[in-house]
């Protein structure tokens, strides 16, 4: 049997390995391509868990709408708006608090997006869509919980796609991204106090 | 100005999710900037038939410009009318109430709400 490469196991012959990435938030530390950051508020962490699939477990700070994540520091946005796809697995911890998932232009927020948003005060799991800052959400139809779950979401030229635990859920027409995008995880509290989101696994690709 | 219509469709047997996503919002030859516009300018929340396991349910917020687009659809795929989940949001955005208690609330898009009528 001969040898194959990695490359040629994970690719269909004649086609060229395009941008991939994924992480799955094992070992002692959070992997150097990630960095963390205080978006809004200074006293927040991250560290990984010592527990049976705890990831990497990110605590905010103790104000209303703090907010801290991990992202690629705006340095390396390799993910296409228009044909791309990224997939996390994670939560938040309690109520009062949100997450963010998903693929964004800048670590804060700011600009073009599409993510998977988990936040209490609303009553479902959204499709968040932005080009320059102008936003739309699409509910899903999956109410809002602190289970782990597996979101998906996919970019082609005229949609973006919205799957929740391999059911597909929301589509976007409007607000589309425009611009190259990294992965991002944000968690943020919406209470005077400190709220914990993890991330077990996230992993984006170019198609 | 742009106005937007909301509408609840089932759709059901052989007719899939994702046939009636890509119906919807596949790109036509117009191309916006990096992009290419959609067959229809609509964002969709799919959601579980509350009876029937084989049949599902999608709820557009589309630009009123596509209607006959729409009803062209649901004629096409057997869709039926149904009643309209208005706590489901498809063009939403978040406003924060800045006057009293800093709460952060989701509003929708939405100028014309298309309702079924029970016989």
């Amino acid at each position: 049997m001969s040898f194959q490469s990695v490359h040629d196991l994970l690719t269909p012959p004649g086609v060229v390995r395009k941008q991939k990435f994924w992480d799955w938030f094992s070992g002692d530390s959070l992997k150097s391509y990630w960095t963390f950051a205080n978006e809004s508020g200074s006293g927040g962490s991250g560290a990984m868990q010592d527990a049976v699939n705890g990831g990497y477990q990110i605590t905010t700070d103790t104000s209303s709408n703090d907010y801290s994540g991990i992202s690629f520091s705006n340095i390396a946005n390799h993910y296409s708006a228009t044909a791309s796809s990224f997939i996390a697995v994670a939560n938040r911890d309690s109520t009062l608090s949100r997450y963010w998932a998903g693929l964004m232009e800048t670590k804060n927020g700011v600009g073009d997006y599409y993510i998977c948003d988990n936040v209490s005060a609303n009553t479902f799991y959204i499709l968040k869509t932005s080009d320059g800052g102008t936003n739309t959400d699409t509910n899903t139809s999956v109410a809002v919980d602190t289970t782990v779950r597996k979101s998906q979401g996919i970019s082609n030229n005229s949609s973006i796609a919205l799957w929740l635990d391999d059911v597909l859920e929301a589509i976007n027409t409007a607000n589309l991204p425009t611009t190259a995008l990294q992965p991002n995880y944000v968690v943020m509290t919406n209470t005077t106090a400190a709220k914990t989101g993890s991330i077990r696994y996230f992993e984006a690709y170019n198609t | 100005m742009r106005a937007y219509k909301k509408i609840n469709i089932t759709f059901g047997g052989f007719v899939s999710r994702e046939l009636i996503a890509n119906e919807f919002t596949k790109a036509t030859r117009t191309q916006i900037g990096p992009r290419l516009t959609p067959e229809v300018d609509t964002n969709i929340t799919f959601q579980r038939h509350p009876v029937y396991s084989n049949m599902f349910m999608a709820q557009l917020n589309f630009r009123s410009s596509y209607e006959s687009k729409v009803m062209r659809m649901i004629h096409k795929w057997g869709g039926k009318i149904a009643p309209l989940r208005e706590d489901l949001h498809q063009r939403g955005h978040e406003e924060t109430d800045n006057t009293t208690t800093g709460k952060e609330h989701n509003y929708e898009c939405v100028d014309e709400l298309i309702s079924h009528r029970s016989f």
